[in-house]
């Protein structure tokens, strides 16, 4: 698909879920409270406000690009090349895991060095050192900045109860 | 004048220096952690503070701060990890020096600049505090608003790509930032129910995940050969690694302007260091000789988010001293631990026992020229933590900004929000929505809510809208401001375009 084509597609996709966003979620998600009893505005005021403006701008977005009218962004250029979007989109849910359930059953100090390693195993890390011994590097410094130093507890696990970790 | 002599007694004395130099090691090491703020460094210390005598509590967390400011700038021109949002304004054009090697040449640039900015608003706070905080003072919250709109303006205008790009991101932090319960009735917004919400959506998540995330997954999308490389090479020349005399001097009349800039800004509480970052930028890049090097690595790029920030820490300071009212998150923190340490900052203060504010002073001013010792000494090393290959940095990032959005409200959910928010910065950046306006556009919002909505009742009070605004001749004053930045933006922007289009050829025949 041609790049302008591709974006047009992208922005008409925006507008939807701006107009779902905000003709369905919106109104089950805020109830009107006091704020239709004439105590001032709705509740639902801003969040109705900020949505019709981006529906606006997407509609405005839409007609640039439909008309070639877009400046060309320099952040293409940036992305541009070979990407891996799946890499990306594997590290996110290995890290989604483990905030959702990994430190909550091991710990935040075991947990984030298996989540360490898995993401170094993703990134192509192979030598014993990298995988091993840098998770462990990691988490004790931050049981020294955090733990020792700042008084911050982090996560514990309820597995390894006794053990400080 | 015996009293400004026993304040800077009690600063200068080997404890208080003690407790200055500990206070910039522990601020620029906790500042250079990606996802750490200033306001976050702070807020760990002030409980610290109950334990020290107030001569050595008081310093050491002033001087954290200081240390903290300049050291979130490291991660944010070396890694493009900004530890604060105004630090995302340095990155604009400190990250192109860092990937031409010049990393050492940025970093010295945002030293000398931080101290600068610092050291002309805590002077500016000496001698000016209760004169700024009169004027300040008589901002209502429709002047609020006008301030408000006259900042999302700027950074509208700021903003490369397209403008309805722009727009859509500043109104999507806006809608972030309705989650929770509404200011006024109390109703819930978009918490479905989710008591973690109720609170709204924390700032520590949203800045790690959209600006230190995010960044780690879009470098994550490279080839496995890229993210073996280091991250960021560094010059072996002199000159790159160095800022000369010349350079120093040609940056003095930015240096003032954005000084001055942040200093006003940040008089006024609650815009804070984003804002002062962003409009000192725009205006260096606005007065500049060559705006064109503005993106790519201008030293006046760097300098100015830099100075402007740091003016706005000593400035903020101006309404807490002079009226017990703090300015920002960090104001507010300091106000906590002066009144844990017995100290109520305000007028009665100045005129019955004004030596605790002499000794802040001082301290503020000794602070200073410790960060700028200590930074020189720091950044070497700076560089050399930050010089380890990606496929290693990335996952100890990732850990580290886990910890870091734990730590502030002890909060799994927190945890799992950044990383959801990092998710959907990565989607903006490749549909080149810019991130950095979104979390402005977060950042104001509750300000901009209240004021307005104050501003309604206010109205509703007077006469109709013209009487309203015919009685606050500040008000006068900030709308002509606001109606005439939007007229040389408009301009400037159809100016842009019309140089965009090829002249048609001209039949001379």
């Amino acid at each position: 698909m041609r790049p302008d084509r591709r974006e047009a597609v992208q922005v008409a996709a925006l507008l939807v879920l701006a107009l779902v966003f905000g003709l369905v979620i919106l109104p089950l998600g805020i109830g009107l409270g006091y704020g239709n009893t004439g105590t001032g505005l709705s509740p639902r005021f801003m969040p109705q406000l900020a949505t019709a403006g981006i529906a606006i701008a997407l509609v405005v977005g839409l007609v640039q690009t439909l008309v070639g009218a877009t400046p060309t962004d320099t952040a293409a250029a940036r992305l541009s090349g070979e990407r891996h979007p799946l890499r990306v989109l594997g590290a996110a849910a290995i890290c989604m895991l483990f905030a959702s359930v990994g430190f909550r059953l091991l710990g935040f100090y075991i947990g984030g060095a298996v989540m360490v390693m898995v993401l170094t195993l993703l990134l192509g890390v192979r030598k014993a050192a990298g995988v091993l011994l840098f998770p462990i590097m990691i988490v004790a410094a931050i049981y020294l900045i955090f733990e020792l130093g700042l008084q911050v507890r982090l996560p514990k696990s309820d597995w390894f109860s006794g053990v400080p970790l | 004048m015996d009293a400004i002599l026993e304040g800077i007694s009690l600063s200068f004395s080997f404890a208080a220096l003690a407790a200055i130099i500990v206070g910039v090691i522990l601020g620029q090491i906790l500042g250079s952690i990606p996802g750490l703020t200033a306001a976050m460094a702070v807020a760990l210390l002030v409980p610290f503070s109950f334990y020290f005598d107030p001569w050595i509590g008081i310093p050491m967390m002033l001087a954290m701060f200081k240390g903290s400011l300049f050291g979130s700038s490291i991660p944010a021109i070396l890694l493009r990890t900004p530890g604060t949002p105004a630090a995302a304004a340095t990155l604009i054009d400190g990250n192109p020096l860092a990937q031409r090697g010049k990393g050492g040449k940025a970093l010295h640039t945002v030293l000398y600049a931080s101290v600068f900015g610092d050291t002309f608003s805590d002077i500016c706070l000496i001698f000016g505090a209760s004169t700024l905080a009169a004027i300040a003072i008589r901002f209502g919250p429709s002047e609020y608003v006008i301030l408000i709109l006259f900042a999302l303006l700027s950074l509208v205008s700021l903003n490369r790509g397209s403008p309805w790009k722009g727009v859509v991101a500043i109104l999507g932090g806006v809608l972030l930032a309705c989650v929770g319960l509404d200011p006024i009735t109390g109703t819930e917004r978009l918490t479905f129910g989710n008591p973690e919400l109720f609170d709204g959506i924390g700032l520590i998540p949203m800045l790690i995940g959209f600006l230190a995330i995010s960044e780690v997954f879009t470098q994550l999308e490279q080839p496995l050969k890229q993210l073996g490389e280091r991250t960021v090479t560094f010059s072996t020349r002199r000159e790159d690694n160095h800022l000369s005399g010349a350079e120093r001097r040609a940056l003095l009349p930015t240096l003032f302007r954005a000084s001055a800039i942040g200093t006003v800004i940040g008089s006024l509480p609650g815009l804070g260091s984003t804002v002062a970052a962003f409009v000192a930028y725009n205006e260096a890049r606005r007065t500049a000789k060559h705006p064109e090097e503005f993106g790519h690595g201008s030293l006046h790029g760097v300098a100015a988010p830099e100075a402007a920030n740091n003016a706005v820490g000593g400035a903020n300071l101006i309404p807490l001293l002079a009226f017990g009212i703090p300015g920002d998150v960090a104001a507010a923190l300091i106000l906590g631990a002066l009144l844990i340490q017995g100290i109520t900052p305000g007028p009665i203060a100045f005129r019955d026992n004004p030596v605790p504010i002499y000794a802040i002073f001082a301290a503020m001013l000794l602070a200073n020229l410790v960060n700028y010792l200590i930074g020189i000494g720091f950044i070497p090393l700076a560089k050399r933590m930050v010089s380890v290959p990606k496929r290693l940095l990335f996952p100890g990032v990732l850990i580290f900004a886990s910890a870091g959005a734990y730590a502030m409200r002890g909060s799994l959910f927190d945890v799992q929000l950044m990383f959801a928010f990092g998710l959907m910065g990565w989607l903006m950046a490749k549909l080149r929505f810019p991130t950095v306006l979104l979390l402005i556009g977060f950042i104001l919002t509750p300000i901009l809510e209240r004021s307005g909505r104050q501003t309604l009742i206010l109205v509703g009070s007077a006469d109709g809208w013209l009487a309203f605004i015919a009685s606050r001749p500040v008000l006068m004053i900030l709308l002509g401001i606001l109606g005439v930045l939007t007229l040389l933006i408009l301009r400037q922007r159809i100016k842009m375009r019309y140089a965009a289009i090829p002249e048609e050829p001209t039949d001379s025949s």
